[in-house]
């Protein structure tokens, strides 16, 4: 009994000041927050540990999963676990112009000028452009769903859709197959009809759409044919479809946009961030995992060093011929209206 | 405690003894009561400081109000004592384009912050402020009424003012009126917001129907497995009850992912009846009522087992032999000897099944749909995806107040089944 | 022939009459076979979905293509599974360690001395149990963030303590009303002073259910999620939340296994508890605690 005591005694005492190598905020290692799973795997193959390699800081991995509610608190609060986030095109207009991510200074950022015009934002840095494309099962659908207006149509193709769980992609995608043009759809959804419409339309397949939130859902979605066809990023189709799963991509009609590397503020890591983002847009690992990831590194020297049979299934080139740039502004403006609208309406 | 007291100065009508059996209670007590307080210290502190403590904050965040005093502090100042039927003075017009010029990165982000909450009272009220301020940046001086009407002539409809007033109050009813679904006026009248945007009554009522459904079948299905176990043989109820605890001890989390690998269009349930052929397309089974449903009554049952389960044990099994020995039937019996007996077991049983799952997360995240979601769901995401502290504290206040109301009625209930026995 | 077959008709339904309202051996066979099925359904989804760790396959069917140890050896060569499981243990040991001291104190003062609001103060230690924990993490998320205590293990040791309390007090506190006042008499009458008293006759007394209630706040600590989503970092990720990751990321039969490991773990502390918890009964019942006590083991 007291041996017994002793001993809880003893692994308490250790464990408790175990616990307490709380690391402070200044101590905690170099942090890049990205989208977890097989895409922060890619991430690390390709960027983390050869960054470590190079420069010796260590990388850990944080999961982000879309919006803007962490950086707010870590904002609000000077207490940011984060140091660099893997972010999309409106969200780093928005969380700059809040004040949730630094201003990049630009004159330590090597590569900017091979990057590209759409790489330099005020608070980020642009290092792929990616693409949400219309994604379907082969077995299910007789001929390949071209357009918006087949995705709309419920007896060509019958049985479910997925979509994400998200205004953005499935307000504009309404409006196309409600006949707008590229040109007219943004003035649209910035007036309260053209947002009425876009919801009508929505309401027409409502029944038949399944939502998904995490990248990786689509092609699982559409291999277990429980949907007939998605919208997805090319990367997660690919894969799946080179282990064999039914799926397929069209290009036609899909979005494209850029992702970009921001600094988190008063992160008190911001010399390894640069480090990091100077590293993580030079060619090499750029090429390296937009070949494995599907998208299309910025750093014109990357193409290069693609294979070229990879090179066609990237969003760049004459794969974008016929899709939709992502207009940042207009969601800038509207995301945090239109979502709550949205998740409204989804919920009813 | 041990100790000796010395005697004291000589007594007047007490014998010596007595006094000193009285100074000894007094000084136990006195010391038990200092004792007592000593030991409940820390833990109490502990509770206060991290538990009790933040949780009154984050409520307080419900109708706390600082964005816009905080962000455009001369604005708010200048129009706290509008009067409201025409636009402001030139004093409040001046007042705000000094805040809009004020420069400075943590200026910036404030103001950011007080456009954002603006932006919750008009939609495009957060766009008015950051270009009236980037314009205003561009000038030499603060702006004066006239300037800022140029810069945009929004600036001049009155909605937008009253907006502001309403806004830079230090506390707003704005959150706890959206989180049921209404909305503040111009004129200070108060009604529903548009059917486009009420979402939470619906939401509480679903989290209420919910609960309510899922704590019907587990006590109807928990009734006749505790009663079974209660008229077991001592044995075989440690078995049983082994039985009923280890999904009991299993991690939340453990129950409901085997609930996603067996319910999944691909999963165990499905593949083995399409391999029997039972059917040729998988069944939809998750992301849908149906398995929230499932998955929580798996997971809520032994809740409502093991109240029902220790009061039944309580109960002689001579009263209901009693009954049929004169001729009761078995459903009077039931209902008018044994059900009475155990009440109590099932109102607390019942209830905290409730109560539970009126505050459920994880089970509906992870096999429910978009339309299963309760109200934890929208307090996390109002935290976590947008910037909505407010929104999320008020849908809290909701909840704990549902919460208090029914652990309140659940005490009054048994204290009163306690004062009048039956 | 009409009136011969409403005749049996009529036997018919009067014998289920009888049986059904009369017949309590129907009905309690009944309830047999209802609460085996019930009890099949409750342990069923568990013992379905473990032996699939075991799969040499990635995907989730039976009959399973062959038997392999492939997903544990995948658990433990990736690193973020192994940390998840240690950052795990260390939160859970130290929060059940403090809630273990500052609810064996609580309890005592609440049982045994005569402070005021006992009522008020036990409603107060016991609400973590019924307050949705939703509102709890949120909370201490926003609190935590502004003391820095938000990505560190301290912080969620602290937050972890906060939920394993009421388990202790509320066992603590049964084996206390169950104590005999008279020892602690009689022990003074010998000359003990308290602290002697708490050390060689409270505290052994109670020992069994304040380890219990040691490992009931240990386990809550263990698999808990919600509170951890919210406060941890991407280095104090727990073992929960890393299964919470992969369920929605990429299902592979690693979330299985990692599964099995929280079970093995989470009910083997309740299988500990539960042992310790019927030896005391045994002993109370035959007494030979008593002699033991006082002979100063």
């Amino acid at each position: 009994m007291t041996i017994l005591r002793n001993l809880i005694k003893t692994v308490c005492v250790a464990t408790v000041l175990t616990a307490c190598d709380t690391p402070l905020p200044a101590d905690r290692g170099f942090t890049v927050a990205t989208w977890g799973g097989g895409y922060t795997d890619n991430q690390r193959a390709a960027f983390f540990d050869p960054f470590t390699a190079a420069s010796g800081a260590k990388v850990i991995d944080g999961v982000y999963t879309g919006g803007m509610g962490e950086l707010q608190s870590m904002a609000e609060t000077g207490n940011p676990i984060w140091d660099v986030v893997d972010f999309g095109g409106p969200e780093t207009v928005a969380a700059c112009r809040e004040g949730l991510i630094e201003p990049i200074d630009f004159s330590r950022v090597e590569n900017i000028d091979a990057l590209g015009a759409t790489a330099e934002k005020e608070c980020g840095v642009g290092f792929v452009a990616w693409s949400m494309i219309l994604a379907y099962n082969t077995d299910l659908t007789g001929d390949q769903p071209k357009s918006w207006k087949d995705f709309w149509d419920l007896e060509k193709y019958p049985g479910k859709r997925g979509l994400r769980n998200s205004p953005q992609y499935a307000l504009e995608g309404a409006l196309f197959a409600d006949g707008v043009s590229d040109a007219d759809v943004y003035k649209l959804l910035a007036t309260e009809e053209g947002v009425d419409r876009a919801f009508a339309k929505l309401d027409e397949i409502k029944e038949h759409i399944h939502w998904w939130s995490q990248g990786a859902q689509p092609p699982e979605l559409l291999k277990n044919e429980n949907i007939v066809m998605s919208t997805s990023y090319v990367g997660r189709v690919l894969a799946a479809a080179k282990e064999g799963a039914p799926v397929a991509l069209g290009w036609d009609d899909g979005f494209h946009s850029t992702s970009y590397w921001v600094i988190v503020k008063d992160s008190p890591n911001q010399d390894d961030a640069y480090d990091y983002i100077n590293f993580a847009t030079t060619p090499k690992p750029l090429a390296e995992f937009g070949a494995v990831q599907g998208m299309a590194p910025l750093h014109k020297d990357s193409a290069a060093l693609i294979p070229v049979e990879k090179l066609k299934d990237l969003p760049a080139g004459k794969n974008l011929m016929h899709q939709h740039a992502l207009s940042d502004e207009f969601w800038v403006d509207n995301l945090e209206t239109l979502t709550n609208r949205f998740n409204t309406w989804v919920a009813q | 405690m041990g100790w000796a007291f010395g005697c004291g100065p000589s007594l007047t009508s007490e014998t010596h003894w007595q006094k000193r059996s009285r100074m000894f209670a007094l000084l136990r007590k006195k010391s038990n009561l200092l004792f007592g307080l000593g030991l409940i210290a820390p833990c109490l502190i502990y509770f206060c400081v991290f538990f009790v403590w933040p949780i009154g904050n984050m409520l307080y965040r419900g109708i706390d109000n600082p964005e816009v005093s905080v962000g455009m502090p001369k604005t708010s100042v200048a129009i706290a004592s509008w009067a409201g039927d025409e636009l402001p003075s030139d004093a409040v017009f001046n007042a705000l384009g000094q805040d809009l010029a004020l420069d400075g990165r943590e200026m910036g982000y404030k103001r950011a912050a007080a456009a954002r909450r603006l932006n919750y009272e008009i939609s495009s009220f957060r766009a008015l402020i950051m270009e009236s301020a980037r314009a205003a940046s561009k000038l030499d001086q603060p702006p004066n009424r006239q300037k800022i009407l140029e810069i945009d002539e929004r600036w001049g409809e009155i909605k937008y003012w009253h907006a502001m007033q309403r806004a830079a109050r230090p506390i707003t009813p704005h959150y706890m009126l959206t989180a049921v679904d209404l909305m503040e006026n111009d004129d200070g009248s108060i009604s529903r917001v548009p059917e486009n945007r009420a979402l939470f009554i619906k939401v509480l009522g679903r989290t209420f129907w919910m609960s309510t459904v899922v704590t019907l079948f587990c006590v109807l299905i928990a009734f006749p497995v505790a009663h079974g176990i209660a008229m077991a043989s001592a044995k075989t109820r440690s078995l049983l009850l082994m039985l009923v605890l280890l999904p009991f001890w299993t991690s939340l989390l453990v129950r409901t992912s085997a609930w996603v690998i067996l319910l999944q269009p691909n999963g165990l349930i499905n593949n083995a009846l399409i391999s029997i052929g039972l059917i040729e397309k998988p069944l939809s089974l998750i992301f849908n009522r149906t398995g929230v449903y499932v998955a929580f009554i798996h997971v809520m049952l032994p809740f409502v087992v093991l109240p029902l389960y220790s009061v039944m044990v309580g109960v002689s099994k001579d009263y209901v032999r009693a009954a049929y020995s004169l001729g009761a039937s078995i459903p009077h019996t039931f209902l008018k000897v044994y059900l009475p007996m155990v009440w109590p077991g099932v109102w607390s049983g019942g209830l905290l099944c409730f109560v539970v799952c009126l505050g459920y997360y994880i089970t509906p995240l992870l096999v429910g749909g978009s339309k299963d979601q309760m109200i934890s769901y929208f307090i996390a995401f109002f935290t976590n995806r947008t910037i909505n502290w407010g929104l999320a504290a008020s849908l809290a206040i909701v909840l704990c107040l549902s919460v208090f109301i029914l652990l309140a009625i659940y005490g009054w209930f048994s204290r009163k089944t306690l004062a009048t026995g039956r | 022939m009409v009136g011969f077959r409403a005749k049996l008709w009529q036997r018919g339904v009067n014998a289920m009459k009888d049986v059904l309202l009369y017949s309590s051996i129907f009905w309690r066979r009944l309830g047999w076979v209802f609460s085996i099925l019930v009890l099949f359904f409750l342990i069923a989804p568990i013992i379905i979905v473990l032996p699939l760790s075991f799969s040499s396959g990635s995907f989730f069917s039976y009959p399973l293509p062959g038997i392999s140890m492939r997903w544990y050896s995948e658990l433990f060569d990736n690193y973020k599974w192994v940390l998840a499981l240690k950052n795990s243990m260390i939160i859970a040991v130290s929060s059940a360690a403090l809630s273990t001291v500052l609810g064996i104190s609580a309890s005592i003062a609440l049982c045994m001395t005569d402070i005021p609001f006992k009522k008020a103060i036990y409603a107060l230690l016991l609400a973590p149990l019924v307050m949705p924990l939703v509102i709890v993490a949120v909370a201490c998320f926003l609190f935590y963030s502004q003391l820095g205590l938000t990505g560190s293990r301290l912080g969620l040791i602290l937050a972890h303590t906060a939920l394993g309390v009421p388990y202790v007090i509320i066992v603590a506190s049964a084996a206390l009303k169950n104590f005999d006042m008279t020892l602690i008499k009689a022990a003074r009458s010998l000359g003990a002073s308290s602290i002697m008293t708490f050390k060689r006759v409270i505290f052994p007394a109670i020992a069994p259910a304040v380890f219990a209630g040691a490992i009931f706040a240990f386990v809550s600590s263990f698999d808990e999620i919600v509170i951890t989503i919210f406060l941890a970092g991407p280095e104090q990720v727990t073992l929960p939340v890393r299964l919470l990751e992969g369920i929605r990321d990429e299902m592979t039969p690693v979330v299985v296994s990692a599964a099995v490991i929280m079970i093995m773990i989470s009910m083997g502390a309740m299988l500990v508890a539960e042992m310790i918890r019927r030896r005391s009964e045994r002993l109370s019942k035959t007494g030979t605690e008593r002699p033991a006590l006082l002979a100063g083991k």
